[in-house]
């Protein structure tokens, strides 16, 4: 799994590849804390180059979500087919701002 | 012509119909309010759709898959529900070319998309919306990309200016109460509402499914409509305007008037339904909105079963628990001599969780039963659990399953996303059990049930067999944390 931390903006970017499983979940979940509490409100999370996610990652996706509801900001999500199948088959994209690349998800948290 | 459906009305305007399916499939006049869109459609001749869901979407994609069997090539995306037009458009990954039509697939509509586009021909303005008697039609014809009065095409409207084209045929019911919803049903029953109804006209006034066994003369007056594999008593009476859905069973003398059935129900001897939407043991009185739960199953009943724990399946469970503790009886014996040794006055400790038997609540709705399991009070997980073993032999527990909780934690499940986790059966061993971390969060639990639920299968669960009993043997299962 490898994490790569961007910035655009105001937008805080954060581009994952590869598996995110259980054992990547506590460097993951502890970048995205420190981006939400840092940031100004804005943060991306791009999934387009993650082959799989598993419950554990999802957990991840769930508390930074929580935790940027409280700062009253907004996460949006960037998914692979896979990520997607899997975040539908849960039923977490009733909870998910999800958009389908990187430049629709920059131009929708550049619009507030 | 590129069309979008938008069907992802969260369905809180028609509770209780909603909560266990969602607008786009509830049946309405023996189809799926969706199979009514998609063939209107059809019959304006528009073969493809892209089609925008929110709750239950993988249901959904599964009753109408690629499309094919309406003639249509479907492609779908998702939504958080009910979220604007605007920006519904702008998460599509293929936004649609222009000149493109976008409409609610969750409203009913009959004869008015053609007509619509036929008027729209005749204009050259960027956007135009479908007004039906003088309100929103919840239809639009873009001519440019994101027009602003897309807007009111959202459920909660912020009204837009634009042009408007009335349709002056046809007809367009926004299904917004259960009242709507039962005249919707009435009227396409009685020809009001022209929709393709699957089944024949075996009667003046009655239109028949596939399979299902009804007297002619038991309509006494009005229109029916029966859907399909269902069976209605010679004795019964039917008159005004009726509904009823597929596999419903009506018994001896029950009389129904102006009312919808909806599938799966049973209807008692004598029983007088008048005015009312029956779903299950539920009665829903179309003029108070009060919803009434009948628990004599005689009367009214729900013939859905519930698939946590009927049939053969259960059996072989216990069957499985009782074999496996016949195998932890030396294990039994360590416990005994682990817990006087340790905890010789306090060697139990009592939990009540949540378990897999069904039963009525005081409402007559099935809820999942709470049992009480002990737990040894020794630190080694493997000994520690062994009395859940009894609780599997009861059938409160399954051998592989999510990770039991309390009633009290159950109740905070609240999200559509925390109650998928709870269709899980409880398991004494499951991914939960076995992957995740005793101090993980509650999310990462529940989110673990959640795979285990979406991926089930009888595969898996033998792994999950196996898995567990290596694990038997592991330093985590004797030394590890509980």
């Amino acid at each position: 799994m490898v994490i790569n931390e961007q910035k655009h903006d105001d937008i805080d970017i954060v581009v994952l590849s590869g598996r995110f499983v259980m054992a990547d979940a506590p460097e993951v979940r502890e970048r995205l804390k420190t981006l939400v509490e840092a940031g100004q409100g804005k943060l991306l999370v791009n999934m387009e180059s993650v082959t799989f996610i598993d419950s554990s990652a999802c957990a991840v996706l769930i508390s930074a979500f929580k935790a940027m509801q409280l700062k009253t900001g907004r996460l949006v999500l960037v998914n692979s087919p896979i990520v997607q199948s899997l975040i539908e088959l849960t039923r977490l994209h009733t909870v998910f701002e999800i958009m389908p690349n990187a430049e629709a998800a920059i131009a929708a948290l550049a619009a507030g | 012509m590129d069309v979008i459906v938008l069907a992802d009305r969260k369905g809180q305007e028609l509770l209780p119909l909603t909560d266990n399916t969602c607008i786009p499939l509830l049946p309405l006049a023996g189809k799926t309010l969706l199979e009514h869109t998609l063939e209107a459609l059809v019959q304006a001749g528009l073969r493809q759709a892209h089609i925008v869901l929110s709750p239950y979407a993988e249901e959904v994609k599964g009753y109408f898959g690629t499309g094919e069997r309406w003639g249509m090539a479907l492609t779908y995306s998702t939504s958080r529900g009910e979220e604007s037009a605007v920006q519904v458009l702008a998460s599509l990954a293929n936004p649609p070319e222009s000149p493109f039509l976008i409409l609610r697939g969750d409203v009913l509509r009959s004869n008015v998309i053609g007509e619509f586009l036929a008027q729209a021909e005749t204009s050259t303005a960027a956007c135009l919306q479908a007004q039906f008697a003088g309100d929103n039609a919840f239809m639009m014809l873009c001519r440019e990309p994101r027009p602003a009065a897309l807007a009111n095409l959202d459920w909660e409207q912020t009204l837009q200016a634009c042009e408007q084209v009335e349709i002056a045929e046809g007809v367009v019911n926004k299904l917004d109460s259960l009242a709507a919803f039962h005249q919707a049903n009435l009227a396409a029953a009685a020809g009001r509402i022209r929709l393709l109804l699957p089944g024949l006209q075996t009667a003046l006034g009655m239109t028949q499914g596939r399979n299902s066994q009804v007297h002619p003369q038991s309509l006494k007056q009005g229109a029916a409509f029966i859907g399909a594999y269902c069976n209605v008593h010679p004795s019964v009476e039917l008159s005004g305007e009726v509904v009823i859905g597929d596999h419903v069973i009506i018994d001896q003398c029950a009389v129904i008037t102006d009312s919808v059935i909806m599938p799966h129900s049973y209807i008692g001897e004598m029983v007088e339904v008048r005015n009312a939407i029956v779903r299950g043991n539920e009665l829903i009185r179309v003029d108070s909105g009060a919803v009434l739960k009948i628990t004599d199953a005689f009367l009214l009943a729900d013939l859905n079963t519930n698939p946590i724990h009927q049939g053969l399946g259960s059996v072989y469970n216990r069957i499985l628990g009782a074999l496996l503790l016949i195998l932890s009886l030396p294990l039994w014996l360590l416990a005994s001599i682990a817990v006087l040794l340790k905890n010789p006055t306090a060697p139990l400790n009592k939990q009540v969780l949540r378990g897999n038997k069904i039963i009525l609540d005081d409402f007559g709705l099935p809820q999942r039963a709470e049992f009480v399991v002990w737990q040894l009070n020794v630190t080694m997980p493997v000994l520690r659990y062994l009395p859940r073993l009894l609780a599997v032999i009861s059938g409160d527990l399954r051998v592989v399953g999510g990770l039991p909780v309390s009633i009290e934690q159950a109740v905070q499940r609240m999200e559509d996303w925390e109650k998928f986790a709870d269709q899980a059966p409880a398991g004494l061993v499951g991914p939960t059990h076995l992957l995740i971390p005793v101090n993980a969060t509650a999310e990462e639990k529940l989110l673990s049930d959640s795979f285990y639920w979406a991926n089930f299968s009888i595969q898996q669960d033998f792994r999950y067999m196996a898995q567990a009993l290596r694990a038997v043997f592991s330093r985590k299962a004797w030394f590890g944390e509980v």
